[in-house]
C-alpha cells in the first residue's frame, strides 16, 4: 500500500466466541470443542468433528451464512463507532468472501427437481437475497462498490485486500470487509470425499496430523480512508501495510509443493508495505492440518521468515472456508494489540525437518504480523498488518 | 494509467469468436428459445488429455480466456504477471447438481471429489491459470447481474497499482438443469432475469495498458458499481437476443459495444449500464483513436 489503510472496528464470530474478546480469551485459555455436526448428519462412518455454533439462530429468510456475516458486521460498526445515519453519508462499499454463501446448491431443492418438482423456489431466492455483499450493502444503504469474493479458502483474505485497495485507490471513504461461511452438509460431505477432513480434533503442524476440521462463522474489518478517520477522530486498531496473491498454477486442489506461489504473495505484500523479515512479530498461517499444506506452508515460512513465529488458529476454530481469512486477519490484528499469541492448537511434536509451531501462548515483539491463506485453485493470498494506535 | 482492450473472446449461442458475434450483430436477433454455447473449439487451443478435469461451465471459459488471448496476439507470450479475474452470476451448476445426485443415489460416501472440487466457484480460473501458467493474482467473483462490472472495476484496479502486467478478465454462465428451471419459473422469483431468450456462454477481455497494446479495441475508461439506478439519462445496455439472457450478459454486452467501436460505427464513446435490483454496474469504453 502506498499509505497505511486504517482498520478502525473488527467484528468476528467463531466456534471460539461469539464476538472477537470472547473468542481471543477462549483461545488464550486453551478451550476448543469440536464435535460431530449437531444441526445436521452425515452417513459416514465415522464421525468427522466440526467447529460448530449450535446455538446461532438466523431468520429463516437469509442463509445461515449471511446471519453470522450480519453479526459479525453490527460488532465491527459498534466497535468503530458508526451507525447508519452516518454510513449514508460517506461512499462505502462492502468486499466480502465466502464459500457456501454463493453456492446454488441447496439440497432440498435439488432433491425435489430430481424427483420431478417443482420445488418450491424459496430455498433458491434465500441464497440470491444472501448474497454476503449485497446483503450488507442493502442492510446499511452502502452505495459504494459491493464485491462478493468467491476464491474458494482464501476469499476472506482476498476481501480484506481488495478492500484496502479500494481505498488506496480513491473508490470509497469506508469499506466493511471480511467473510462469512456456514457448515453445510454438502461441503462436509466434498472435504471428506477429498480425504482431507480428518476423523479427530484437527493438528496443525503436528508430525501426526491427519486432516482438517470445517468450522463456521464470519469477520468484518472497518477500512476507512485515513481522510475519514482523521475527520471523524477514530481510533486506527490497526493498519493494512499490504497484500498480496498470486496463483500456483499447479493443480486445481493441491498446493505446489514448492510454494512458490505464497512466496511470491509473502514478498509482494511484504514489498508493498515496506516490510523487512525482521520486522515481523508473527504470522497467522493458514495451518488447515492437512498433510499437504501444512509442509508446504511451514517450508516456505522456514525459507522466507526464519524464526519468526507462526500458528494456525484453526485448532480453536476449525476451517472456515471463505470466513477463515477474515476472522484470521481479527485475531491477528487482537494478538498484535496485546503483544501475544495463543499456542497453536492441536500441535505436539514436530514435523521432522520443519520448523515448529508457537506450541504455547506467547510473548511477541513487533508491530507487524502476516495472516495468510492458501486456497483451492491455486490461490495464495497474504495480508501484511501493522499495529495500530493504543486506545 | 490508459487502459485498453487489447483482445476479445467470446463463446455463446451466436458461434464462437468475434466474427460469429459481428456476424449475429449484423444479421440482428438470433431465432432460437435457448441459445446453447460449443465448448468444442476448446481442443483448437488445448489438447482433449489436458481437458480432462474441466467441466462445460470451465470449458466454456477457457475458450472465451483463450480467444482473447488469440485475438490480441499474446497467445504464446509469458503469462507469467497474467492476472485473471473470472466472473459467473449463477457458478457451475451443472456440476453442482451432479454433484447432489451423487449424494443422492449413493449416499454421503459416494459424493463425488470430482464434482465436488468442479462446483467451486474458481474452478475456471484455477484451471485457467494451469492452462495458461498464469501465476499472477487470481480472482473468482459471483454478484450475480454485476459479475462483469465488478470483474471489470478489479481488473482495471491491478492494472493501476501494478498487482499485474496484464489482466485476462471475463464472465461466464451455464444454462443448466438448475438454471434451465429456474428460467422457466422466472415469473415467481423476486429478482427479473432480463429480456431475450434464455442463454450461456462466456466472454473475455485482455486488458494491459494502453502503452502496452498493439491494436486495441478501445480503451477502457471507467468501471465501478454501487447502489442506485445509475447516471442519469443513461440506459441499461442490453443486445441479449443475440445470445440470451443470463447473469454474464453484461459482458457481452461489452464486448458487442467494444466491436462496433473499432468497426467505426456509434459514438466515440459508449457507456454500457446493468441495473440488478437496486444496484448498478457501469462499464465505459471510447474509441483510442481520439
Amino acid at each position: 500500500m502506498n499509505r497505511p489503510v486504517p482498520i478502525t472496528g473488527l467484528g468476528c464470530i467463531s466456534a471460539a466466541g461469539p464476538g472477537l474478546e470472547a473468542g481471543l480469551a477462549s483461545m488464550f485459555r486453551g478451550c476448543r470443542d469440536p464435535r460431530p455436526p449437531q444441526r445436521f448428519c452425515t452417513g459416514h462412518p465415522v464421525p468427522y468433528p466440526v467447529f460448530e455454533l449450535p446455538e446461532f439462530l438466523g431468520p429463516p429468510s437469509l442463509l445461515r451464512t449471511g446471519a453470522l456475516l450480519l453479526h459479525a458486521a453490527r460488532e465491527a460498526l459498534a466497535d468503530a463507532g458508526l451507525d447508519r445515519d452516518f454510513l449514508d453519508t460517506l461512499r462505502a462499499g462492502a468486499c466480502i468472501g465466502t464459500t457456501v454463501g454463493s453456492a446454488m446448491n441447496d439440497e432440498g431443492f435439488c432433491r425435489a427437481l430430481r424427483a420431478g418438482g417443482p420445488p418450491s423456489l424459496e430455498p433458491m431466492e434465500r441464497i440470491l437475497r444472501s448474497n454476503p455483499a449485497a446483503l450488507l450493502a442493502r442492510q446499511w444503504g452502502l452505495d459504494g462498490p459491493c464485491q462478493t469474493v468467491v476464491n474458494a479458502c482464501s476469499s476472506g483474505t482476498d476481501a480484506v485486500g481488495l478492500g484496502a485497495s479500494w481505498i488506496e485507490a480513491g473508490l470509497c471513504d469506508l469499506v466493511l470487509a471480511g467473510g462469512a461461511d456456514e457448515l453445510s452438509r454438502i461441503t462436509c460431505n466434498g472435504f471428506i470425499s477429498m480425504r482431507i477432513a480428518g476423523p479427530g480434533p484437527c493438528r496443525p503442524f503436528d508430525r501426526e496430523r491427519d486432516g482438517l476440521n470445517l468450522g463456521e462463522g464470519a469477520a468484518v474489518l472497518v477500512l476507512e480512508a485515513p481522510e475519514l478517520r482523521r475527520r471523524r477522530r477514530a481510533r486506527a486498531r490497526a493498519f493494512v501495510l499490504g497484500y498480496g496473491s498470486a496463483c500456483d498454477a499447479y493443480h486445481p486442489t493441491a498446493p505446489s509443493p514448492d510454494g512458490a506461489g505464497l512466496g511470491r504473495a509473502i514478498s509482494e505484500a511484504m514489498a508493498a508495505g515496506g516490510i523487512a523479515p525482521g520486522q515481523v512479530a508473527f504470522v497467522n498461517a493458514h495451518g488447515t492440518a492437512t498433510p499437504d499444506n501444512d509442509r508446504v506452508e511451514s517450508g516456505v515460512l522456514a525459507a522466507m521468515l526464519p524464526g519468526v513465529p507462526f500458528l494456525s488458529t484453526k485448532g480453536y476454530t476449525g476451517h472456515t472456508l471463505g470466513a477463515a481469512g477474515a476472522i484470521e486477519a481479527a485475531f491477528t490484528v487482537a494478538c498484535l494489540e496485546r503483544g501475544r499469541v495463543p499456542a497453536c492448537a492441536g500441535f505436539q511434536e514436530a514435523d521432522p525437518g520443519l520448523p515448529a509451531p508457537v506450541a504455547e501462548n506467547s510473548a511477541v515483539r513487533g508491530a507487524v504480523a502476516l495472516s495468510q491463506s492458501l486456497a483451492f485453485g491455486g490461490n495464495n493470498a497474504v495480508l501484511a498488518l501493522g499495529l495500530g494506535e493504543r486506545p | 494509467m490508459t487502459i485498453a482492450i487489447q483482445g476479445i473472446g467470446v463463446v455463446g449461442g451466436f458461434g464462437c469468436g468475434t466474427a460469429d458475434l459481428a456476424r449475429a450483430m449484423a444479421l440482428g436477433a438470433a431465432p432460437a428459445a435457448a441459445l446453447r454455447a460449443d465448448p468444442g473449439p476448446l481442443e483448437r487451443f488445448v489438447p482433449r488429455r489436458s481437458l480432462r478435469r474441466l467441466d462445460r461451465f470451465a470449458r466454456m471459459a477457457a475458450l472465451a480466456a483463450h480467444l482473447a488471448l488469440e485475438d490480441a496476439g499474446a497467445l504464446g507470450d509469458d503469462h507469467d504477471r497474467l492476472g485473471l479475474v473470472v466472473a459467473s452470476g449463477w457458478g457451475a451448476t451443472g456440476t453442482t447438481l451432479a454433484l447432489v445426485d451423487s449424494i443422492i443415489e449413493g449416499g454421503d460416501v459416494c459424493t463425488s471429489p470430482s464434482h465436488f472440487a468442479g462446483s467451486l466457484h474458481n474452478a475456471p480460473a484455477s484451471h485457467l491459470a494451469i492452462l495458461l501458467g498464469a501465476r499472477g493474482p487470481s480472482l473468482s467473483i459471483s454478484q450475480f447481474g454485476l459479475s462483469a462490472p465488478s470483474a471489470l472495476m478489479a481488473a482495471r484496479l491491478w492494472l493501476e497499482q501494478g498487482r499485474a502486467q496484464r489482466v485476462l478478465v471475463g464472465a461466464v454462465d451455464e444454462l443448466s438443469g438448475l438454471t434451465g428451471h429456474l428460467w422457466d419459473r422466472q415469473g415467481e422469483l423476486e429478482r427479473p432475469w432480463g429480456p431475450g431468450p434464455r442463454g450461456e456462454g462466456a466472454a473475455f477481455f485482455l486488458l494491459s495498458s494502453r502503452a502496452e497494446a498493439r491494436e486495441p479495441y478501445c480503451l477502457l475508461e471507467q468501471a465501478i458499481t454501487g447502489r442506485g439506478p445509475g447516471p442519469e439519462g443513461l440506459a441499461p445496455a442490453g443486445t441479449s437476443p443475440l445470445y440470451g439472457a443470463m447473469p454474464a450478459a453484461p459482458a457481452f454486452d461489452l464486448a458487442a459495444a467494444a466491436i462496433r467501436l473499432r468497426q467505426g460505427q456509434g459514438p466515440e464513446r459508449v457507456s454500457c449500464l446493468t441495473r440488478d435490483q437496486d444496484q448498478f454496474g457501469l462499464v465505459q469504453i471510447r474509441s483510442f483513436r481520439r
